[in-house]
């Protein structure tokens, strides 16, 4: 029951770094024919910093259920397609908890290193995801919403670079998230 | 490594794989257990409320040189929906015909797999039959291929479905409404209709499918009588007492210009000259009102009048909502996130307006929440009219389809048009700006939109002449909704307007 309250707590605190990525998505320029939407490429991806700085301090064993829990929180976030959601938190968290495997996520660069590769993996797969839906839809004529273009492909990097330059600032801090040390790995 | 950890990072990988396989190859059963899984998870969508803090207007800004308020914009929809009836009878030819009935049609939805078929709401289906001819304004259309109700109603579900229904997962086919009838366009590959070219030298042929070039596309001819003629207008002609069709009572109804072309040589194919029709209508995003021409005695001519026509906020199907959040976590998109979904009867692109002015349309609904592609989500596609802002009362300019190329510099939404090869709107431009080449003008929803019924207000732009065919303008739309304000999503499918039954002229005997 108390490992479930964690995992509660867990969703809580992504939900709550959705919201605040939302918002400051919100306050920033959209895509425009002008160019690109830099400005909201330069916001952190920061759920899926909780999601990776979550892998690395809790149960090696409890990595799918982090980031099952994760896809649901950014799913409600996004015009995404939940499966994609879902399979990119997975391997988002797969990345981090392979990193973590040969070293432990202590040093700066390896924590940048994680969440950058995180941030990437999730952006680059979505916008793919989007590319090909989008196409499928003009030849068959099917309701279809968003254009990605390849173009789009430097948003999903930029967002990874950032996230990645926020992880060491911001990763002390979300390592003491409270409420989840029920989920945290047994001291030998 | 710990056994079960690594059991745990191989059923992760499997899982992301499955995932991946699906995100790419939708199957709707597992979307919508995705969605009934992800229903608990939605319940924090409140959380994102502070994200409408950035999106939050003030007044909705002037669309186009008049006061913005809601009753000034509900009667210029008005007036809108009034010329777009008017607009379907024919003013070239010979109008009313002598046993016929028009039956006025909006089309329903034209976005499917099949572009060469349409869907009407007709507002009387029983003298309706298969094979009749459907005109709008002076051209014609195609002919009447089905009428869903009365085909055979068969539902035999399979032991999957049947276990679906049962869940609650799916349901069973809803049967087709009365009204609707199943248009196959000229443009089909296998629609073929008897043509001649007007003038001194008549040449007849046959019309049907689609001939396309490099940048455009035309109707197909084949056999013509002459080779020698390569221009003039082609319209329809069957005459009854040689063909016994439908059709023939479409004679006389126009087609388009007749055009030459030379197609380069390729790898595979060698230069050629093309003859084709350049058409008169956008086939793909132009059709709004159409008649349908039934044989028999009865009223010959449509005439609608303001008192018939149905507000586009008082025609039934209509729900106030909240925007939960703003934004997407995609960097290349703009959506927003309501606050009702399937719960209450949202489906996939459905309208979502401030007012009378659209702001997006539903892209995805689960059973608590939808999701809400923004007008300046790039890539948002919506079939437009254009109608001059010093005159609300003229016969619109059909623009076909707009595509969102998201915002200006200055913060306004702006709209890509492409015009259709045949677009004539060099005249229409001409005519309303007194000689001009720029226009003011509104932009309305057209029909043929599932879920979005004609007549909301997109914004107001500046609209200028494009001359040769292939080139495109970027329009900057002022006063177009704001995602902030208080909200209305369509939960109904119903036809919008229709001309009551006692308010038709009948035809004069001998008019042709």
């Amino acid at each position: 029951m108390k490992r479930l309250t964690s995992l509660g707590i867990f969703f809580l605190w992504v939900s709550l770094a959705g919201a605040a990525q939302l918002f400051l998505i919100s306050g920033s320029g959209g895509p425009g024919v002008d160019g690109p939407a830099l400005g909201r490429a330069c916001v952190p991806d920061l759920m899926t910093l909780v999601l990776v700085v979550a892998v690395g301090r809790l149960d090696r064993r409890d990595v799918v259920t982090l980031a099952l829990i994760a896809a649901a929180a950014r799913a409600a976030c996004t015009a995404a397609p939940p499966f994609a959601v879902l399979s990119g938190c997975l391997v988002a968290a797969l990345i981090a908890d392979t990193i973590r495997r040969f070293a432990d996520l202590d040093r700066a660069w390896l924590r940048a290193g994680a969440a950058g590769s995180g941030a990437l993996a999730i952006g680059t797969w979505l916008l793919l995801v989007d590319l090909v839906r989008g196409s499928e839809a003009r030849v068959t004529g099917r309701l279809s919403f968003g254009q990605a273009s390849d173009a789009d492909f430097v948003l999903a990097a930029l967002t990874a670079a950032v996230t990645a330059l926020v992880a060491p600032l911001v990763w002390p801090a979300l390592h003491r998230l409270p409420g989840l040390r029920r989920l945290e790995r047994k001291a030998f | 490594m710990h056994m079960a950890t690594m059991r745990t990072r191989r059923l992760g990988w499997t899982i992301a794989a499955g995932a991946a396989l699906l995100s790419l190859r939708p199957i709707g059963p597992f979307e919508r257990l995705a969605d009934l899984a992800l229903a608990p998870a939605r319940v924090l969508g409140f959380l994102g409320a502070p994200s409408l803090l950035g999106g939050r207007g003030g007044l909705p800004a002037d669309a186009g040189g008049a006061p913005g308020n809601l009753e000034l914009e509900r009667d210029l929809s008005a007036q809108l929906e009034l010329a777009i009836l008017r607009s379907a009878e024919p003013e070239q030819v010979p109008w009313p015909i002598r046993g016929v009935v028009p039956i006025p049609g909006e089309v329903d939805v034209s976005e499917d797999v099949n572009r060469d078929r349409v869907s009407l709401r007709v507002s009387d289906p029983g003298p309706i039959e298969r094979g009749q001819a459907v005109v709008a304004g002076d051209v014609f259309v195609g002919t009447v291929e089905k009428i869903p109700v009365r085909e055979p109603y068969r539902d035999r579900p399979g032991l999957l479905e049947k276990l679906l229904r049962r869940a609650g997962l799916s349901s069973p086919p809803v049967p087709p409404p009365r009204d609707l009838v199943i248009v196959r366009l000229i443009t089909d590959p296998s629609a073929r209709v008897g043509a001649r070219v007007e003038g001194p030298a008549s040449c007849r042929m046959v019309v049907g499918g689609l001939e396309r070039l490099e940048d455009r596309v035309w109707l197909a001819v084949h056999n013509p009588e002459s080779q020698n003629i390569h221009s003039g207008r082609v319209v329809v002609h069957e005459s009854a007492p040689v063909v016994d069709s439908a059709d023939s009572i479409a004679s006389g109804f126009l087609l388009g210009d007749l055009s030459e072309t030379t197609v380069a040589a390729t790898d595979r194919t060698p230069r050629r000259q093309v003859v084709g029709v350049d058409p008169l209508l956008d086939f793909e995003a132009g059709l709004n009102q159409v008649l349908v021409l039934t044989p028999g005695r009865g009223p010959g001519v449509v005439d609608p009048r303001r008192s018939d026509i149905v507000g586009v906020l008082e025609a039934t199907g209509w729900r106030h909502v909240d925007m939960a959040s703003l934004g997407d976590l995609c960097a290349w998109r703009s959506t927003g996130r309501l606050d009702v979904g399937r719960n209450v009867g949202v489906r996939a692109g459905a309208a979502v307006v401030d007012g009378v002015r659209l702001v997006g349309r539903v892209s995805r609904s689960d059973q608590i929440g939808s999701t809400v592609a923004l007008l300046d989500d790039p890539g948002f596609r919506v079939s437009a009219l254009a109608q001059p802002v010093d005159d609300p009362g003229a016969t619109p300019l059909v623009l076909g389809e707009l595509v969102s190329q998201g915002r200006s510099a200055g913060g306004d939404v702006v709209l890509r048009w492409q015009p259709a090869s045949g677009s004539r709107h060099d005249e229409w431009i001409q005519r309303h700006s007194g000689g001009g080449d720029e226009i003011d003008v509104r932009l309305w929803t057209g029909s043929g939109m599932r879920r979005v019924p004609r007549g909301l207000l997109l914004g107001a732009a500046s609209l200028r002449s494009l001359g040769a065919p292939g080139g495109a303008l970027l329009m900057e739309l002022t006063g177009a909704g704001d995602p902030g304000a208080e909200l209305q999503v369509r939960t109904g499918s119903s036809r919008l307007a229709r001309p009551a039954a006692n308010n038709v002229v009948y035809a004069a005997e001998g008019e042709r």
